[in-house]
């Protein structure tokens, strides 16, 4: 028995909120005289709390269930009403992890992310321990099955992906390869004829003409045994290497030629920056030599043993490998080149086998995209169609809802983004067994983040998500939606930046803008121009990455729709960027603005 | 040799600051996430709220005297953090002063010893709800309804939900009493 009866009434009317001013100045008279009293209001805190904390853990087991079940996805936000916060500490040793803040030392795990590690796994410890570990063995791994498993690329032992076959013949001794098929660490391509594009996991681009004979040896390096290739290499894959019989060629931020000739004679031609070249000297006892050869500049060798020497560029003997490489670029648009990373246009360069299954779709140079991180489907059963005349007589790739994505390769992008995408849902959006959304974009790409990464921790970067609300007490059929996902802070998930625009119905073409401003902590969606407010933006999020178009990173939901075009831009455009990029889509599809928003 | 100078922590893997204060986290959250919660109404604005003073703590955590009670510390920083709440968002509901926010964290802090018998005996007694009290229950607190809404889920009045919230309490804080008065005559 109480001793407080009547005051305990007033506890509770407090703690549900429904307390009024006589009686709360009752309450808190008693808890100021009284020190017995105090401790009593402190349990009953107590009891509220540790309720709470209670049904959490059996509200966990309850959705454990559901997975088992065979529900499609996790529901994370289902949790979110859950409170948090059980007080068990983690029977296991933590690892280290990253607070959802920016900070001077990224580098550095820091005190408040060890601490935020310990937070969340605290909080319901025990099913999260049991989810993770069903998550781990039941995550549905078979699109995944030839990527690399971790982001630790010393780890890895896929070093490449195969984004483009221009008339390939293959050599009847070697391995056929498929577009979108991923190569791994020693791979060999021996083309007779045709040429085929190979972007390495670092971000360089080599393009090779057959006959050729080509090693991918790892992330950083490849081997021309014979034949000619041309590399592009972007910055953050500096000091990406061919080797060839006689020379090696260390990249310095370049776009390069090597022919690898008969007898050992081997060319070098640089378009653009420099290349340091070593050639192994026949006497043991002797250094290598290196010598630099800059843009514009041609060097010849040969296995003789002669000093290498200057030869007049040519460029135009890699001209057709050149070309491949630049068949998706594109005239200047009246639209931002500026901090542009990725730009997918249907109605520019897509790849489709003989039934119209989009095989890849490749990235346009234009403005500041150098690096051409196409995006490609190398099973036949998950290809989505190119269909001519989707969006107001301009070509789509078309996802059928049921298996269809693609996947870039590794591309980076920022804390800040800003993506557009002039896209349309299907009819089959309604299907009436729908209960989870698709997404239409997702940055996190394989290798995605392990399994407990989700359930344990805050994820630092966040994932950038276009699409519809994934969880079943959310969805709604054509609703868009852009947030960054940046994990669970105890039971609740972390949603940075989320912004819902409305149901936008199938058959109905629409400019979707998303705008991430993390460093001024703002993010925005609007459709046709149309705001739809706008969220804080507290999660960074800058990553390089695959992105998935078309389905989530790791459960089976997919979009149901039509996509004509896709920009991602490393930076949050400013207001008359967004307008005018917006404006370009606008005009080129024929879709009406809604000016009413601006 | 023993030494008997007073404990501080170094760099050694066992007792590095990250590892005390995860330590000291781990002892206290309940304690805070329990001062929140009472007096946050909204279960994501308190849980926010943890958060913030998670990552205060672990900013501040080299300041922190070790000749200090750390919970007494935290939960003065979780004190301005509630009456920053206060402050910057509309108020959904009549909130203790500032003076009776320090006083309840003080009884906290003398009960923080009594959290983890007392919640192994609330398990114990939560399994003796059943029925249409554990369904109010259950929606209170899992959902985070307000009476209003437990009401018309269950057609019953708002008087009717807050009554029989509050008997559940009761009972279940009588029967955390006799559960440690029993584990105590042991």
């Amino acid at each position: 028995m109480s001793d407080y009866p009547q005051l305990d009434h007033l506890l509770s009317r407090y703690l549900d909120g429904t307390v009024n001013a006589d009686e709360l100045a009752q309450l808190e008279s008693h808890l100021l005289a009284d020190e017995k009293f105090a401790e009593h209001f402190s349990r009953w805190c107590l009891l509220h709390q540790q309720i709470s904390e209670l049904f959490t853990e059996r509200a966990l087991h309850e959705i454990m269930d559901q997975f088992v079940n065979g529900t499609p996805g996790l529901p994370k936000k289902a949790l979110s009403h859950l409170a948090s916060n059980s007080h068990k500490p983690p029977d296991t040793p933590t690892t280290f992890a990253f607070t959802g803040h920016r900070s001077a030392d990224q580098g550095q795990p820091s005190v408040g992310s060890f601490f935020r590690r310990w937070l969340v796994l605290g909080a319901a410890a025990a099913a999260m321990v049991v989810i993770t570990a069903w998550l781990i063995q039941h995550r549905p791994n078979s699109w995944l099955n030839d990527v690399p498993t971790s982001r630790d690329s010393a780890n890895s032992n896929v070093v490449a992906t195969l984004t483009q076959v221009v008339d390939g013949v293959w050599d009847p001794h070697a391995t056929a390869f498929h577009p979108g098929q991923l190569l791994s660490q020693g791979n060999r391509i021996a083309l007779q004829s045709g040429m085929v594009k190979v972007t390495f996991e670092c971000g360089a681009e080599v393009v090779l003409q057959g006959p050729c004979d080509f090693v991918a040896e790892s992330q950083m390096i490849g081997y021309l045994k014979s034949g000619k290739i041309t590399a592009n290499v972007p910055h953050r894959a500096f000091s990406f290497a061919i080797r060839s019989p006689e020379v090696d060629f260390v990249d310095l931020g370049t776009a390069f030629g090597v022919n690898v000739g008969s007898n050992g004679h081997t060319e070098l031609h640089v378009f653009e920056g420099e290349v340091l070249c070593s050639q192994p000297k026949k006497e043991a006892a002797e250094h290598n030599e290196v010598i630099h050869v800059t843009a514009d500049k041609a060097v010849e060798f040969n296995a003789l043993g002669t000093e290498p020497a200057d030869i007049a560029l040519d460029k135009q003997q890699f001209a057709r490998l050149i070309s491949v490489r630049h068949a998706a670029e594109a005239p200047p648009k009246q639209l931002v080149s500026s901090r542009l990373a990725l730009w997918l246009a249907a109605d520019v360069a897509v790849m489709a086998d003989a039934k119209q299954r989009v095989v890849a779709w490749p990235d346009i140079l234009y403005g500041d995209n150098r690096a051409a991180e196409d995006a490609t489907q190398n099973n036949e059963h998950a290809r989505p169609t190119l269909v001519p005349q989707a969006i107001n007589g301009h070509p789509a790739v078309r996802f059928n809802g049921q298996s269809d994505f693609m996947v870039t390769t590794p591309l980076e992008t920022t804390d800040d983004q800003t993506v557009l995408m002039v896209c349309q849902f299907s009819s089959t959006a309604f299907d009436k067994n729908r209960r989870w959304g698709g997404q239409i974009l997702n940055y996190d790409g394989p290798p995605g983040r392990e399994a407990n990464g989700y359930l344990s921790n805050t994820l630092n970067p966040g994932v950038l998500q276009i699409g519809e609300p994934l969880l079943a007490e959310e969805f709604k059929s054509t609703l868009l939606t852009g947030q960054v996902f940046a994990g669970f802070v105890g039971s609740a998930t972390v949603e940075s930046g989320r912004v819902d625009a409305k149901p936008v119905g199938a058959d109905s073409p629409v400019i979707v803008s998303y705008r991430y401003d993390y460093t001024h902590g703002r993010a925005s969606l609007a459709i046709n121009g149309h705001p739809y407010g706008e969220a804080r933006a507290f999660a960074p999020q800058g990553i390089t990455s695959r992105k998935i178009i078309g389905r989530h990173a790791w459960k089976e939901l997919f979009f149901h729709g039509d996509l004509a075009e896709l920009l991602i831009y490393n930076k949050a455009l400013s207001s008359s960027e967004l307008a005018d990029t917006t404006v370009y889509l606008a005009d080129k599809y024929s879709i009406p603005l809604d000016s009413s928003g601006k | 040799m023993v030494s008997d100078a007073p404990h501080e922590p170094d760099d050694s893997p066992q007792d590095s600051p990250v590892r005390e204060l995860a330590r000291l986290w781990v002892q206290s959250q309940s304690v805070i996430s329990a001062y929140i919660t009472a007096n946050v109404l909204d279960v994501q604005h308190a849980e926010d709220l943890v958060q913030e003073v998670a990552q205060v703590v672990a900013e501040k955590f080299d300041t922190f005297d070790r000749n200090r009670s750390f919970v007494s510390w935290a939960l003065g920083i979780a004190r301005n953090r509630v009456l920053k709440y206060y402050r910057s968002r509309a108020r959904d509901r009549l909130v203790l002063s500032e003076t009776a926010l320090t006083k309840l964290e003080q009884a906290l802090e003398n009960v923080e010893h009594e959290v983890e018998d007392r919640r192994a005996a609330l398990k114990i007694c939560l399994e003796r709800i059943q029925g249409r009290r554990r369904e109010v229950l259950e929606m209170r607190y899992t959902q985070n309804a307000k009476v209003a809404d437990i009401a018309h889920r269950f057609g019953m009045s708002s008087d009717g939900v807050f009554v029989m919230l509050h008997r559940i309490r009761t009972v279940l804080y009588g029967c955390i009493h006799r559960q440690l008065a029993k584990e105590g005559a042991r």
